[in-house]
């Protein structure tokens, strides 16, 4: 017989990979909508933005919920501050894939120039990062989520050399200054939602540790 | 059962030990009054006697009286009622006795009694008189309090016994308590044993537990065969489920996994060392349209289904509702089919381009003549080209043509014995003047001249002719070209090198692929249909052979075809 505290914990656990699933849903249909130039997915990842909100709020209801009613020490604890550390990172991967996907919907119908082929290379990187940490997140993985902090070194790499590319591209042809400028913020988003997933999976580290980089605090 | 059986007991030995106390207390309570009140009455009579017919019968009283206990009351009463002697009050004081109903009664009858409240002791008081001869009445009494005084005395003891009693049943109470319920108790201890066993019920300590081991026997061994029927339907479902290709989950309401194939485990790669059965889908997957499409099953309890790309492959996945709740998710992979749908999708938009492009030469020149305005010398470049243009077309649909027989050769393949040497001389001979043109050397060699295959003579040359065309259009100016056909343990090997441009690598594996072209441009100008290597292709499949390309980018080409030397099917027939 499970008691009333594991079922609320459980749903808690649900509720996360969901919205993890969401947020991976809307980063990949941002990918798609750059990539392609698909207005459907732009429009898609937006929507889902929305969503994400929502799930944010109900997660954190629920954590605050559980804290205050059932008082939970140790790895309740841990699980529950996780979770609600965790919300925040995945709720501004959904805004950032959300903005990527507005500049997509602006750049619509100006000439394709997406042949940064690094621009290219951090979405797939990125949406490996996220995909990642969730995974880490769902099998309580410390190895996989240091992978996933690891890996954040990639991203960065990419994004200087995206930004190198771009700003060659600009001195080259600066008639469309501005496309590249929002490109460069397109290769910040994805550097961002890197360093949201390495929060992530620094968390899940902690949730299963209780050490958050690499310090003990509960 | 035994915390009633015992408090049942308990409230009987009390009630009892109450009771029996209570009576106890009433009769030795009214043993006592009478006695004392018959006690009362002899010493009256006793002390009567002895002064009865005294001269001095004050004095004798007054003896008598003090050899009586100190709480009897001793008084001589005058006929007329006057007091004469009282040992616990003064005469003076007290009023006259005659209304007395013992006195009244004693001067009647002789002898009298009463229970009356005593004004003079101020005390409920028994009174007892007799007449004495002299006509006086001797009359003695005594409290009745001490009577109850007495008794209360003894209240202590009654209770003392009564606890006692309580306290000693208390211990009975459990035993015997103990004793009723033990039998019970050992029979369900022992049920199991007694299931087991055949005869039994008897073994059981009380014979009114017989029927009911005898009934829970009978219904354990019902439950036992629907157990095991469910268990080998379950392991029917559960072979039927592990074995089937296609992937298969089973979920509850709220999305928990009820079951799941081993084929869905690997075919959404999954970690299969994870038990996912009681744990939620979004575990094992995460996929939004996989959550839409569970809800609107739920909600409308319709099947559902959609495809989905997931690394590269693509899914199918099935929803269709439980009977309760839940739904069951079937999954299949449909990548080959999504492929082939590409290539066949592919396919038809090539056809139509590689058969407009010289129809659209050829209608613009046509009507160019039709307007008059070609003439003279044009008129002969334009019916040059025209002419080029439909002997392309016709290649390409004679190439169509040859393909789609290829393809659709069904039914009775009827083999014979193929003369390779022929067949690879022929070919040559036909391709020569193309290769001299371009200064290309085409060699042959055979390792033995009566070397020959079992096959389709024509699929054959079509074959060793695609091969070397390819070998001579895609090969430098003053190149080479050599066949060779080879005896390798049981096949046949017909190997065409090339000194040519070569492959590149990535190209590879697309190039036996129907109008796939690795360099578009050129095959314009060599004038390929990009159906050489298809017709090849399946030729080979045909004759269940295998194909392996050699290439190296810039320095050559070297295609191995490897034909079995006698016929997988030969001894049976096809």
């Amino acid at each position: 017989m499970r008691n009333k505290f594991d079922v609320e914990l459980e749903a808690l656990n649900t509720d996360l990979i969901e919205m993890g699933s969401m947020i991976e849903t809307a980063i990949a249909s941002s990918i798609t909508a750059l990539i392609q130039r698909d207005l459907h997915s732009a429009e898609r990842a937006i929507e889902y933005d929305n969503e994400i909100d929502e799930m944010e709020r109900r997660i954190e209801r629920r954590c605050l919920k559980l804290l205050l009613q059932q008082q939970p020490v140790a790895t309740d604890l841990r699980t529950i501050s996780t979770a609600l550390k965790i919300i925040t990172d995945m709720e501004r991967i959904g805004d950032q894939a959300a903005d990527i996907s507005e500049i997509v919907t602006r750049l619509a119908g100006e000439k394709d120039l997406l042949e940064i082929k690094n621009l290219k290379k951090m979405a797939e990187a990125t949406i490996k990062m996220v995909n990642q940490s969730i995974d880490a997140f769902v099998a309580k993985d410390p190895v996989l989520s240091n992978e996933v902090i690891a890996y954040d070194d990639v991203v960065d790499d990419l994004f200087n050399q995206s930004k190198t590319e771009l700003i060659h591209a600009i001195q080259t042809d600066s008639r469309y200054g501005e496309q590249f400028v929002d490109l460069l913020m397109i290769a910040k988003y994805f550097e961002r939602i890197g360093d949201h997933a390495v929060n992530i999976a620094e968390w899940v580290v902690f949730s299963i540790t209780g050490q958050h980089k690499n310090q003990k605090i509960l | 059962m035994r915390k009633r059986l015992f408090a049942i007991l308990m409230l009987c030995c009390t009630i009892v030990a109450l009771v029996t106390a209570f009576s106890a207390a009433l009769l030795y309570y009214s043993f006592y009054s009478s006695a004392a009140k018959a006690e009362i009455r002899t010493n009256t009579a006793l002390m009567a006697a002895a002064i009865n017919g005294q001269s001095d019968i004050l004095t004798q009283t007054g003896n008598y009286a003090r050899l009586l206990p100190a709480n009897f009351r001793v008084s001589l009463v005058e006929s007329d009622g006057k007091v004469l002697y009282d040992t616990d009050a003064s005469i003076e004081t007290l009023e006259n006795h005659a209304h007395r109903a013992e006195i009244v009664s004693a001067m009647d009858v002789g002898s009298g009694e009463a229970v009356r409240f005593s004004d003079s002791i101020r005390k409920e008081a028994y009174y007892y008189a007799v007449r004495l001869s002299d006509g006086s009445v001797l009359r003695l009494s005594v409290p009745l309090n001490s009577l109850a005084s007495v008794f209360l005395h003894t209240i202590p003891y009654l209770l003392l016994l009564v606890l006692i009693l309580l306290f000693v049943s208390l211990g009975v109470s459990r035993w015997l308590t103990r004793r009723v319920v033990e039998p019970i108790n050992s029979t369900a201890m022992r049920l199991e044993e007694l299931l087991k066993g055949d005869a039994i019920p008897a073994e059981a300590e009380y014979e009114e537990l017989s029927p009911f081991v005898r009934k829970i026997k009978a219904l354990h061994q019902e439950i036992k065969e629907y157990v095991q029927t469910l268990q080998a339907n379950q392991e029917t479902i559960n072979t039927l489920i592990q074995n089937m290709q296609e992937g298969l989950i089973l979920l509850d309401g709220s999305n928990r996994i009820l079951n799941i194939s081993k084929s869905a485990v690997s075919l959404l790669a999954a970690n299969p060392r994870v038990q996912y059965t009681g744990k939620n889908l979004l575990e094992l997957l995460r996929s939004q349209p996989l959550l839409d499409s569970i809800r609107e099953t739920d909600e409308t309890h319709r099947g559902t289904s959609f495809m989905e790309k997931r690394d590269g492959r693509y899914y199918r996945y099935f929803i269709s509702p439980a009977k309760s709740s839940g739904v069951f998710i079937f999954i299949t992979d449909a990548t080959s089919e999504v492929k082939a749908e590409t290539i066949r999708r592919e396919f038809a938009s090539n056809v139509s381009h590689e058969l407009k492009t010289p129809l659209t030469a050829i209608t613009g020149f046509t009507e160019l003549m039709e307007n008059g305005m070609v003439s003279g010398n044009d008129l002969k470049s334009a019916a040059t080209i025209i002419h080029r243009e439909a002997s392309r077309l016709i290649t390409l649909i004679d190439d169509i043509l040859r393909l789609s027989q290829i393809e659709n050769a069904t039914g009775t393949k009827e083999f014979t014995p193929v003369p390779l040497k022929a067949v690879t001389e022929e070919a040559a001979e036909s391709l020569r003047p193309a290769a001299e043109s371009r200064q290309i050397t085409l060699s042959t060699f055979f390792e033995e001249d009566s070397i020959t295959v079992p096959g389709n003579r024509t699929m054959l040359y079509e074959l060793i002719y695609n091969l070397l065309d390819n070998a001579i259009k895609y090969n430098v100016d003053k190149g080479s070209v050599s066949i060779s056909v080879r005896r390798e343990e049981d096949s046949i090997a017909i190997r065409v090198a090339d000194t040519g441009i070569g492959i590149p690598h990535d190209h590879l594996d697309r190039i036996f692929e129907r109008f796939y072209r690795v360099d578009k441009s050129r095959s314009k100008a060599t004038g390929g249909t990009g159906l050489g290597l298809s017709i090849v292709k399946h030729a080979v499949e045909y004759h269940g052979g295998r194909l392996s390309v050699n290439s190296t980018e810039g320095i050559g080409t070297e295609i191995t075809v490897l034909l079995p030397s006698d016929l997988p099917g030969a001894s049976e027939p096809i």
